[in-house]
This record gives C-alpha cells, structure tokens and sequence, in this order.
C-alpha cells in the first residue's frame, strides 16, 4: 500500500460515510450520516477541505448532477470511492480491526 | 423565502477555492432550507453561521496547504519549467531593448560600486584602520605634559614605559618605533631612503609576513645585537631587481655594514605606513635596540594591543590610576600625565566628518538610484503593456509573467553587480592615488568584503522589490485590452501617476543637495588653489640634503658645506636663484615659543595662532620671491658670526608694531628652555602660506639665521628653469663635488608641495562632484522617463487635442509645464535640504559659507536647466503622436 493511500481519522469517517451512502453521497448527506453515526459536530468546511484531499490523492471522485428538476434546483456534487479508495478504505478498517482483535475493544463494537 | 446570512456566504466564498466553493455553498443552502422547515428562520440562520464559523479554519488549511495551492504551483514553476525559460527569454529581452538594459546595468553598477568603495575608504580609514587582527585594540601611548597653554604629547620616558609594563592585564603586547631616514649606498652610489626603526614586537603587532626571509628576532633588538636589516618589496625591486640573493647580503647603512635578513611583504609595509606608525613612507626597517627588558631608547614612539576586552578609556583609567606610584620612579618629569590614543584620534575630527558627508552622498546617490530605478522599469513596463496583454490573453500565467519579470531585473542587476564589483576595485585603487598622500590611512584600504556583500545583498533586493512593482501592475492589465479597445483604462491609475511623479521630485530634491554640496566644495577648493601664497611658486624646485649622523657634527662644518653648494651654485648658467633654509613651505615648523616684544607691555604675547618658524639662509627670500617690506635680509656675516637678528612676518609687523617702526626693534622668543637672547628684527616680509594653502592668514613667522640652529638636514631652494630633473643633477653634481658620500634626499616643486597640502580638500570635492553629477544624470534619466511615461498615457488625449487643431507648440507647453511643477518641486525641497545640511560642511569648505548664495543659485539653475532639457527631450515625443493612427484606435 502506497504511504499517500495512509487515511487520517476524519479522513476514515469520510471515506465511510461515502461508502454508506453508496450512490447518494454529497456535502449535506455526508456531513449528516457523520454527526448522526459518529454524535460528534461536523463543519461543512472541514467536509469540502477533507473531500479536496482524498481528491487529490484520487481516493475519491466528483460527479456534478444535473440540476433537479425543480424551479431554482441546484446540481448537486456527488462523491464516490473511486477503486484505489475502496482499496485504501479495505486496508485501512482492516488494519484497525486486526489491531482491535482479542482486545476487550473488540467485543464492544 | 429566507435568505442565508449574507456575510457569511461572503466570507465562505472567499475562504473556499473555486472549485470546493460552488458545492460547498449550494449543499449549505440546501440544508438552510430544510431547516428554516424545521427550525424557523432564526434557527436555520443561526446553525448556517456555525457552520459557516466552524469551517473557516478547514477551508484555509484546505487551500493553503494543499499541494497543487497557487503559491507552491508558482513557486515549481518558477524553480524549474519556468526558470530556463524565463531566463532564456529575459537575455533575448535583454538584448532586444539594449538601451535600457544598458541603462538599468549601469546604474546599477555605478550607484553599488561607488556606494562600495565609499563605504570600503570610510571603513578602512574610520572604522578599521588596522586591518590585522587585534587591529582594534591598538593604541599609541603619550607623555602628556603640563604646561601652561599647549599640552604637547610627547613619546614616554623609558621608565615609564616599563612601569606601565609591569603592570598586569592591562597591555598584551608593546612595540616600539621610530621614523628615520637611512643612507643606503648600493654600490657605490649613495641614496637617501626613508625607512624606521622597529621593536620585533611592532612586527608581531601587525602581523608582518616576509616575502623572503625572516623577520627581526628578540635577539636583533639587544643593544649588542646584530646590525641586521629588512628591505620592503618596493626597494627591493628597485635596487636589488627582486634578487632573493639579496637576503643574506651586506649593505652599507648610515657607514656601517648591515646584513640583509629578510623583505617585508608588500601588505606589511602598507600597514605601516597607514598612518597609525607616523606618517613617513618606510622603505627600510633595521631594529630598535632596546636595553633587553623591554624599554626602548627615549623619543621612540610606543605603541600596544590592549588586552581583549579593554578599551583605550578604560586602559586610560587603569594608568591614570596607577600614576601615584609611577611618578616617583621617574626622576624628573612631575608634571606630566599619561594619555592612551586610539588610530580615530589621530584623524582629524573634520576629516572624518568629511567622511561621513561622503557616505552621506553616497547613500543619497543610492536613494536616485533606487527611485531611478523604479521608474524605469515602470516606464519600460508600460511601453510592454500591450505585450504583456497578448501574452495573457494567450493563456501565459500571470505568476509566470511576473516571473519572468523579476527573471529579467536579475540577469540586469547581476551584470551590474558584476560591473560593481570591479567598479568599486578601480575606485578604491583610484581613491588611494589621488589620496595617499593627504589621507596616509587610506593606503592600506581595499574593498572591504563585508562592504561588498552588504551592497550586492541591498542591490539584489532593490532589484527584486522593483522589478515586483511592475508586477504588481500586472493584474490591472486586462487580456482582454491587447484585443479590445480599452487600452484607455490604463490611464486612470492616479495613485501609480502620483507615486511617478514623487519619486521624480524626489530625484530632484536629492540632486539638487548633492549638486550645493560639491559647488560648495568646488567652490572652497578653487579658492583654496588660487590663494597667493605669498612668493614666487612657479619654477621653484627644492632638493632636501640630509647629513649623515657621526658626520658633519660640527656645526661650522654643516654651515660652510651648504653655503659652499649654494656658492657654486649661484656661479653656474641656468640657475637664476638659489638659497636654503631648514624647512621649504609648506613644510615649515612650528611654534618657536612665545614672542616677548622689548619695551612693550603684555610682554608675553599670547597669540591665538601658532607660529611658524624657520631658519634661513641669506639668499632665501631672494630665491623664493619674496620682497622685503621693510628693512633686508641676513648678511653672510649675520649668520657665520651667529649675530642675534631676526626677520618676521608682515603679520607679526602688524600685530606687535601697529604704527610702525618694527625694524630696530628687539624681541626674544620665550620656549620651555626659557628665554632666547634679544633679537634684533633687520626686516619684514610679506606672509607666506607656511603649512598648507589654507592657513591661517594673519600667523605669525618667524625667521632666524641658517647658524642659529644648524640644521642635521636642510633643502636647496633653486631656479633652473622648467626641468626638475635639471635642478636635481646640479645640485647634485655640485654636493658630489664636495663629498661624493652624501645623498641627495626628495626633489620637489614647491607649487607641487603647496597644491599637494590640499590634496584632502581635492579628494572631497572630487568625490562629491562626482556624485553630484552622477545625481544630476541620474534625476535627467528619472524625469525623462517618467514625462514620457506621461506622454504614452496621454497619447490618446494628445493625438484628439492635435486633431481638433491644437499646435505642437500647446501640446509642448502642457507637457513641460507638467514637467516644469515636478523639477520646481523637487528644487525648492532640495534647496530647503540643502539649508538644513548646510552645518554638516562647514568644517569642510575654506572661505566659502555653507549657505553661499551664488553658489545656492547655480545649483538651482544648473538642475531646473538640465531638468528642462529633459522635459523638453519627452515633450518632442508628445508632438511626434499621430492623431490618425490614435483616432484609427478608437
């Protein structure tokens, strides 16, 4: 695994957040699915500026909808795991899972 | 529907990039709005201006730190891609506008280079005159003595030399010299060479290496030692053709045979002959005996290095401290106390003051340069706008651009460093010529590294800072300008036009002081040169005759053999007149004691100036031209019957006779050995400049006969008409008639001599006329250039008025009125400049005020005038603008 595919903690929450929303992930749903699972407050700049990054290490990918099909319906940005994320994404759970195996952490999850 | 906060949807959209920008705040808004459902308006706003808060820090880091953020892409590019190619394309752009780029190298390279040597002259004659190490801690020891009026400083007494030696801590090393003129016979002609005596420690003091050889052992300083010598490289190649069989060698000196030890390097003898150890030329070093503890013969000069971390008051302190208890060991001197002084001291105060005027102007001529500077380049950049616009307008990065800009000022400022570098070599060899006899301490000066390394780094940085202005100018160029038609809008830029036209009142301000300055200088020095020095200069040539020691001790014997030369002299054709005296002016000696006039009261006379005394042959004033006011000179009896007459000075005529009837009467000089018999003057002769061109004009001088003292040395003043090589040959032939042993010393003319003693004066006025018209130029550029940046603003404006049938001549008028307000400006401030800084010369001119009128005028009129040539010069570009081809752009 190359270093730059290493995810930071809210990097983890972001890139599953994507994953869990599978086709439907942008800005609003991701910032919700984050505060909602996790109970912990979240900007949505600190969101946009961590989605840059996985950009930039193309471990996600952007797709412009088009606008809805409501008066002044905006096109939403949707986000999605690109391969190389989904890869980093494996790596990385599992490497935290085998980390928190036959520790009393394990049993709690 | 309810709105977002509109602030902060601002301040969002600045502090996210594009691209994250338009989602993030749509995605905000689309929560906003789900939310004024469930919360109400208040609540949904209050939530967006958290969220809006807490993503502020984010977002920055977001934009700032990322890899691919503007300022780290500009920066690649400028490092890598670009830097090839901008430098490429800055040397083809350097060579396609030759003109400018000549002149931007050139300023650059004068303004440095001059700002260098100056600052390398200021630093080797001020700050550090000995350029050794320790060099700082050096000092010269005193006797001071306690008499009424004057406090002579004279070389200590041997004892107390070794008192203060014995003291601890407070002299890490001592030395001792004394000046000396040698009479070196190679073989078999004699020659007259200046050279001293030396304690090995002197050597060690500075460092000294030999080219060949060695130096002085402790050993060759007992008073039994060795009779041992050392050559400096300049005698060496002179009269041993570099032979380094010359050491080891035996030479004749003073009569006595002396082994040739070593040669001093080139770079020793520069130091010594800095001025801190006298201010003789030393050719020729032999040691100083010494009585082997340290103590070295009476009326040597003593100089040491301090202890690390003292300074010459504190060492100061420390003897006055101790002298209670030095007094008594020495057997009487009471009344005299020690004084420890730095090399500074030995400077005048009004030298160093001249100094840092010069700094003064060099730092001013730093300043035209740099606003000089800047209006080129934004005057070069407007003429490139259009350039510049297709470029972007082709896609070409604006950081790149400006890139390339700061590219193109580089390769221009480096070549002018470079050109400074040698530059500042040149005029600080150049300053050693012209000044190394009137300033001894710049002969060992050299382009101070540090100097050199403080102006490329301040060159590198205007270089930088200007070339970014035009840069900064880039963002208000609009692509669209080169392909559309609003090239119009660069005009409305009032805040860069103000910023031009400061820095061209600026460049006139500061012009116009340095311009009073050197006229002022100017001024003091052609008066200097034109005073009359009170006898007939033209076509007198002095030859110097030393005696050797050991000979000649009689003093009948010295007399009759410089009277028998002037004899023979006088016998041959050429020579129209011949004389001698101890001293040749402006060399004359100092105070004879006070002046006790019989059958006057005060009878003491406590003149403000000093005296000038000499002592003269018959023929003297006959050889030097000066008529006799009243009364004659000395007969030949006079002086071999050593009858007590004397001759004075219209001055001291007027001062103590002011009705008259000096001759007949009697004075009698009284010195610190007491009083000399009654002298009786037999005549009065006009005033002659004794010291120097400037000296004081109503000083006493004070003649005795060449028997009253008969001189060790003494110099032949003659007329042989306009070849000094002539002179020297007859005088020669006619002492080596006499005695084919002695030397003769220095040949000079006197006029020579006179113009010499105000070498110092010539250097100053040298230098700041210099920067003057460096200023004056530079400020011409400064005014040019931005009237014509003016014009190429204007183009439009012009070419309309011209086509609605207005003449050349009113469109000249309008631009060289414009011109006209910035350069009378800029004069009235300089003049204003010129008043407050007026103080800071005074110690510099001679006979001319600081606030001279005529000269204020001239400077004034000499800058408004080559301003107005320069505004007259941009004002025929504005008459050469085509209406057509502007009204076509339209």
């Amino acid at each position: 695994m190359p270093k730059r595919g290493h995810l930071a903690e809210f990097e983890l929450y972001v890139m599953l957040a994507v994953f869990r929303l599978e086709g439907g992930a942008y800005g609003v749903t991701i910032r919700q699915e984050i505060q909602d699972r996790a109970g912990r407050p979240v900007s949505i700049g600190a969101v946009y500026a961590t989605l840059g990054r996985l950009a930039e290490k193309q471990l996600v990918e952007f797709r412009v909808s088009s606008p809805l099909p409501v008066q002044g319906g905006r096109s939403r940005k949707f986000v999605s795991l690109t391969p190389r994320g989904l890869e980093a994404l494996e790596h990385s759970t599992s490497m935290l899972q085998r980390m928190m195996q036959d520790t009393p952490l394990a049993h709690r999850s | 529907m309810a709105r977002v906060p509109g602030v902060m949807r601002w301040m969002l959209g600045l502090l996210a990039d594009e691209e994250t920008g338009t989602g993030l705040l749509s995605d905000l808004e689309e929560e906003f709005e789900d939310l004024v459902i469930t919360k109400g308006v208040r609540g949904a706003r209050r939530w967006y201006r958290g969220q809006a808060l807490r993503s502020g820090l984010p977002l920055l880091r977001w934009r700032f730190l990322r890899r691919d953020a503007a300022w780290r892409r500009g920066l690649r590019i400028l490092l890598w891609s670009g830097l090839v190619r901008d430098a490429r394309y800055a040397v083809r752009s350097f060579l396609g506008a030759k003109g400018f780029s000549v002149v931007v190298v050139l300023t650059f390279g004068l303004g440095i280079g001059a700002n260098t040597a100056v600052f390398s002259l200021v630093h080797s004659v001020i700050l550090d005159p000995i350029p050794v190490p320790g060099g700082d801690r050096l000092v010269t020891l005193w006797r001071q003595e306690q008499t009424e009026g004057m406090r002579p400083l004279v070389p200590p007494a041997p004892e107390m030399v070794r008192a203060w030696q014995e003291e601890q801590g407070i002299f890490e090393e001592m030395g001792a010299y004394s000046e000396e003129e040698f009479h070196l016979l190679v073989g078999v002609t004699p020659v007259s060479v200046r050279g001293a005596r030396v304690s090995p420690e002197i050597l060690t003091i500075i460092a000294a290496a030999p080219t060949v050889g060695r130096l002085f052992s402790p050993d060759d300083a007992r008073p039994d030692g060795p009779r041992v010598a050392l050559l400096t490289e300049g005698l060496w190649r002179r009269n041993f053709g570099s032979d380094p069989g010359a050491v080891g060698r035996s030479v004749v000196l003073d009569g006595e045979s002396h082994l040739v030890v070593g040669v001093l390097s080139a770079f020793g003898r520069q130091i010594l002959e800095a001025g801190f150890f006298g201010d003789q030329r030393k050719e020729l070093l032999v040691p100083l005996a010494g009585d082997g503890m340290g103590a070295w013969p009476a009326g040597a000069n003593v100089v040491a290095r301090l202890e690390p971390g003292l300074s010459a008051e504190m060492a100061q302190e420390r003897l006055d401290v101790i002298q209670d208890r030095v007094v008594p060991l020495i057997a009487g001197h009471s009344e005299w106390f020690p004084f420890v002084s730095t090399p500074q001291q030995a400077l005048g105060l009004s030298f160093r003051r001249g100094l840092w005027v010069m700094m003064g102007g060099v730092g001013i001529v730093l300043l035209i340069l740099c606003a000089n500077t800047a209006t080129l380049l934004l005057v070069r950049m407007m003429g490139r706008a259009r350039e510049f616009q297709v470029r972007l307008a082709l896609g070409a990065g604006r950081l790149r651009l400006a890139g390339q800009l700061v590219m193109e000022s580089l390769i221009q400022g480096g070549i002018g460093i470079l050109l400074a570098i040698f530059l500042a070599g040149w005029l600080v060899d150049g300053a050693k010529w012209v000044a190394r006899d009137a300033v001894p301490e710049v002969r060992a000066a050299r382009v101070d590294p540090e100097a050199l390394a403080v102006a490329v780094v301040l060159g590198l940085a205007t270089i930088v800072l200007f070339s970014l202005i035009p840069a900064l100018h880039l963002p208000r160029i609009r692509p669209a300008g080169a392909l559309g038609r609003d090239a119009r809008r660069e005009r409305r830029s009032r805040v860069g036009w103000t910023a031009h036209r400061s820095l061209v009142v600026g460049q006139v301000a500061l012009a116009l002081l340095l311009v009073v300055a050197a006229g002022l200088l100017s001024n003091s020095l052609v008066r200097l040169l034109s005073v009359d020095p009170g006898f007939e200069v033209d076509g007198l040539a002095a030859v110097s005759l030393d005696l050797p020691q050991g000979r000649y001790d009689d003093p009948d014997s010295r007399l009759a053999l410089f009277d028998e030369v002037v004899g023979r002299l006088e016998g041959r054709t050429g020579v129209e007149a011949v004389g001698w005296a101890r001293f040749v002016p402006p060399r004359v000696a100092g105070a004879l004691g006070s002046i006790r006039i019989d059958g006057q009261t005060p009878l003491i006379d406590e003149s403000p100036e000093p005296q000038a005394g000499n002592w003269v042959s018959p023929e003297y004033f006959g050889a030097i031209g000066a008529p006799f006011l009243e009364g004659r000179p000395f007969t030949g009896a006079e002086v071999s019957d050593r009858e007590q007459v004397v001759i004075l000075n219209q001055s001291a005529s007027r001062r103590y006779w002011p009705n008259g009837g000096a001759v007949g009467s009697r004075i009698q000089l009284v010195s610190d050995y007491g009083p000399s018999p009654w002298l009786t003057v037999v005549g009065i002769v006009p005033d002659i400049k004794a010291w120097w061109l400037g000296d004081a004009q109503d000083r006493v001088q004070v003649y005795l006969p060449a028997s009253d003292v008969p001189p060790q040395s003494g110099a032949f003043l003659i007329r042989a008409g306009g070849n000094l090589g002539t002179a020297l040959s007859m005088v020669q032939e006619e002492i080596q008639g006499l005695d084919p042993t002695l030397p003769v010393g220095e040949t000079f003319w006197v006029g020579d001599a006179l113009r010499q003693s105000v070498a110092r004066q010539r250097f100053q006025a040298l230098l700041l006329t210099s920067f003057g018209t460096l200023g004056v130029l530079l400020a011409v550029l400064g005014v040019y250039g931005v009237l014509s940046l003016s014009v190429v603003r204007r183009s439009r404006e012009i070419g309309v008025r011209l086509a609605l049938g207005a003449t050349g001549g009113e469109i000249t008028r309008s631009v060289v009125l414009q011109g006209l307000r910035a350069i009378t400006l800029g004069s009235t401030i300089g003049l204003a400049l010129s008043l407050l800084s007026a103080p800071l010369l005074v110690d510099l001119l001679w006979g001319v005020d600081p606030k001279d009128l005529p000269t204020l005028a001239a400077g004034v009129g000499g800058v408004l005038l080559a301003g107005l040539a320069a505004t007259f010069l941009s004002a025929r570009k504005a008459t050469g603008v085509d209406p057509v081809e502007v009204l076509r752009r339209e």
